[in-house]
């Protein structure tokens, strides 16, 4: 009997993974709001880094390679983001006029439609500062968004307000960690001039109270140069100038709820440093459609029917739609005159 | 020898006669064998004329005068009786004490401590010898004490023949009269010659005493720095060299500079005391008003820049905007003016809290989920689709209505378009409702078909497999019995067996 020969075979058991739906959130269980950034046309290329800049703000939960053709339609992409659980559309365009961006909820959501009057991408900004800052783990969590201006009641601003409060996912209050808010979108509503500042920062928190030198010393653990200095106290209790910015920001100042990294103790009081990062737009709202990119057109910039057509150039690509879109745009005009906006939806 | 005197000459002549050798030479009229003064060759000679004297005192007997020699007859006879052999040894110790006294007078100018050997040396001798000096100069430093002892020693050598028991009593008793205290006034105005004479042998650097302040410090300085301080102090090396050589410039000896730097001393100290306050203050003083200059042009700095980032951001209320500005400025100026009362920076925060508490009624936040999950739990009630659909139905026909069509239709879809923003699925559309209505029609039935095939499948599958069954039953039947007749047929198949019994041949034909 040989005691050694064990052939019985393992079978190999496939353990059993039970799949989640992918836009569940598992801390939450909510569902996570997801959003492919894309481009309907030829965009040149300033657009086309904007639209990188536009998909790294929206990490993580966005398709950072998404790959697009120019046969691809929107009903392909709407058709894609179903099983995915995608639920907002970036659409960037170009006209003469300007570029526009679109910012869609699917399956049949409002679209809002926006004009960019001015823009600089991500990369123009860390030129133009001194010390551009990165960490590693900067996009592994989403951001948070804070609008001003947008409280005047206006129902179109309303829409807004709720349109980009959503598109990022929700604080559970009880489960957030400091460490996780690491971005902030800042969205400035003018009503004078109707414009809409859309700007990116990075937070970094530092403790007030301390000099820099031995702030820097805690932080990075590396060893001063203690050259010009004839004693240890020197380094230690020397009155240099705060840098300029200190002195702006002491209303900035919060009693952290926890400790954050190495420096910042919730005892002590810090401070809340923005620096720029990622694409600075000049946004203007022109059109509100009741569909994605279909439906009555419940709020327009200019009333009626005055305003530029923003899809012309897709009018070769995809005819139905746009002939859809442009028919019913104009219906829609021609019924805004009327006061009767769901003529074009049906049939 | 002529008597000089004394109050005028110092106990070696003049000091300076010996530490520059070149007068040395000059001024020794009898330069022994070593090259010694005057002065040191009386001593040592007086001291062996007296002990050879006293001796041969001690050996004639009575004979107190002696007849007057002339000088150089005594000279020569000291002289003689200096190379006589030392007769015994406390001679010896007093010649060796002399000649180390004077052996190092010429070597080097810092003779006290050798002096005060000496003078030990020669106070120990002389105690033992039995000769009563006073102690009354024991309180004198010995240098002086030994330097008193000399002094006289020389007088003797001067007064000898004519007056000396006067002088052995003079010596015995030297604090008496007159003489006494005109001699120790002298004795000191000499000694501080002597000492003066000393100080000046020693070079200006070696003796003051030094601040650190003068002294250059190289180490903490960068480059250039220290070029240039290097630089100075070669400068300044090169013109107090030129200075020292200068013949037409008055050179400051030792004493004279320890005399300034004594007067300065005592002026400082005198003045520290009674000024120490006001230069506190004077000095605390101008810090202050360095820092009152800096915060100033903080302030300014400050704003200024505040001006301009509020001109550069775009602004919802100027004249709001222009309020919080003031607020934090006059907060913030508050602060830092006054540091040391925290009262008004108390006032300053709350204002800073007001401005917060504005602006944050114009601001909105990303969603914030507050509350546990079983209150967030509670979901609309899902009406069924034909329900939906009769409600979109309706609705569209309230629309269609001319009185409040247009103003329901707004306002449904500014609600509509709300709601589908924030997520909650709004189903207005009778079309489509109507389509997916259909689609679950459609697909109800597709999987009612689909069941009924699968029904009808599955009996068809049992059916057969009964009727399989079966039959496998029948045939293993059939195949027993044939196996048993097989069997039975086997046993008569033996060899020369005919077979089995028939019948009869005709039967069978008859039959048929």
């Amino acid at each position: 009997m040989a005691r050694f020969q064990n052939k019985k075979k393992k079978v190999f058991v496939k353990p059993i993974v039970q799949k989640k739906p992918g836009n569940v959130d598992h801390v939450t269980g909510d569902k996570i709001p997801k959003s492919f950034v894309f481009s309907r046309g030829k965009l040149p290329g300033p657009l086309r880094q904007l639209q990188m800049d536009l998909r790294k703000l929206m990490l993580p939960f966005t398709a950072l390679n998404l790959k697009e053709k120019k046969r691809n339609n929107l009903k392909d992409f709407l058709n894609v983001a179903g099983p995915m659980g995608v639920t907002h559309f970036l659409i960037l365009s170009k006209t003469d006029a300007a570029p526009y961006l679109k910012v869609a909820r699917t399956p049949q959501g409002p679209t809002l439609t926006f004009k960019i009057n001015e823009y600089s991408l991500a990369s123009d900004v860390a030129q133009s500062q001194l010390r551009p800052r990165c960490p590693k783990d900067l996009f592994k969590n989403s951001p948070l968004i804070v609008l001003s201006g947008f409280g005047t009641g206006e129902q179109h601003l309303k829409l807004t307000t709720i349109m980009f409060q959503n598109i990022f996912p929700a604080i559970d209050v009880n489960t957030v960690k400091l460490s996780s808010c690491q971005r902030i979108v800042l969205l400035n509503y003018n009503k004078e001039t109707k414009l809409v500042d859309f700007r990116h920062y990075s937070i970094r928190l530092q403790p007030i109270g301390v000099s820099r030198r031995i702030r820097k010393f805690v932080q990075n653990h590396q060893v001063p140069d203690l050259r010009n200095l004839q004693d240890v106290s020197d380094f230690v209790t020397k009155a240099g100038y705060g840098s300029e910015s200190e002195a702006d920001e002491e209303a900035a100042t919060v009693a952290l709820a926890s400790d954050l990294g190495r420096v910042n103790k919730a005892s002590s009081k810090s401070a809340v440093r923005l620096q720029e990062i990622g694409p600075r737009m000049t946004l203007q709202l022109m059109k509100v459609e009741e569909g994605l990119c279909t439906g009555g057109v419940i709020f327009s910039e200019y009333g009626y029917g005055a305003e530029k057509k923003p899809d012309k150039q897709e009018a070769t690509r995809e005819d139905e739609e746009n002939d859809q879109d442009e028919d019913e745009d104009a219906r829609e005009d021609d019924d805004e005159m009327e006061e009767d906006t769901e003529d074009g939806e049906e049939d | 020898m002529s008597r000089e005197g004394t109050s005028s000459r110092s106990i070696f002549g003049s000091t300076s006669e010996r530490i520059r050798p070149q007068q040395q030479c000059n001024r020794s009229s009898e330069v022994g064998r070593r090259g010694w003064t005057q002065s040191e060759m009386e001593v040592s000679r007086f001291v062996w004329v007296w002990r050879s004297d006293r001796e041969s005192f001690n050996r004639r007997t009575g004979k107190t005068k002696r007849p007057k020699k002339s000088e150089a007859q005594t000279e020569r006879a000291s002289a003689q009786t200096v190379k006589g052999p030392p007769s015994s040894p406390r001679r010896l110790h007093l010649r060796l004490h002399l000649s180390s006294l004077s052996s190092s007078l010429r070597a080097d100018p810092f003779a006290c401590a050798s002096i005060d050997r000496s003078a030990r040396g020669l106070q120990a001798f002389v105690a033992v010898s039995g000769t009563n000096f006073d102690g009354g100069y024991g309180s004198s430093s010995n240098g002086l004490f030994w330097i008193n002892e000399l002094q006289f020693l020389c007088f003797d050598i001067h007064d000898r023949t004519s007056e000396m028991k006067k002088q052995k009593e003079s010596v015995i008793d030297p604090t008496s009269g007159s003489d006494g205290g005109l001699d120790l006034k002298s004795v000191i105005h000499q000694h501080s010659l002597f000492f003066d004479k000393l100080i000046e042998l020693i070079p200006a650097k070696f003796y003051l005493p030094n601040d650190d302040k003068e002294r250059p410090w190289f180490h903490g300085l960068s480059k250039a720095q220290k070029e240039s301080a290097k630089k100075e102090s070669r400068e300044n090396i090169k013109k107090a060299r030129r200075d020292r050589l200068d013949p037409q410039k008055s050179s400051a000896t030792t004493v004279d500079l320890l005399m300034q730097s004594l007067e300065k001393e005592k002026e400082d100290y005198g003045s520290d005391r009674e000024d120490a306050v006001d230069t506190k203050l004077t000095v605390s003083g101008k810090e202050g008003k360095e820092r009152k200059v800096t915060y100033e042009e903080l302030q300014q700095r400050l704003r200024n820049k505040i001006e301009q980032l509020r001109a550069a951001r775009i602004t919802t209320n100027p004249d709001k905007i222009k309020r919080k500005t003031e607020e934090v400025e006059q907060g913030k100026k508050r602060k830092r003016d006054t540091e040391v009362k925290p009262s008004t920076s108390d006032g300053g925060d709350r204002k800073v809290n007001k401005d917060i508490e504005e602006a944050s009624k114009e601001l909105a936040f990303s969603q914030v989920k507050l509350g546990n999950k079983e209150e967030r739990a509670k979901k609309r009630k899902k009406l069924s689709k034909e329900k939906e659909l009769e409600r979109a139905r309706k609705l569209k026909e309230v629309k269609k209505d001319p009185v409040k069509g247009e103003v329901v239709s707004k306002k449904h879809s500014w609600k509509a378009a709300t709601s589908r923003a924030a997520g909650i699925k709004v189903h207005d559309d009778p079309k489509l409702l109507k389509q997916s209505i259909q689609k679950e029609k459609k697909r109800h039935q597709k999987n009612a078909e689909k069941w009924k095939e699968r029904a009808g499948t599955q009996q068809k599958g049992k059916a057969e497999k009964q009727q399989k069954r079966s039959e496998n039953i029948a045939e293993r039947a059939r195949e027993k019995k044939q196996r048993k007749i097989a069997k039975r047929e086997k046993k008569l198949l033996r060899p020369g067996f005919e077979g089995r019994k028939v019948g009869f041949i005709n039967e069978s034909l008859a039959s048929a």
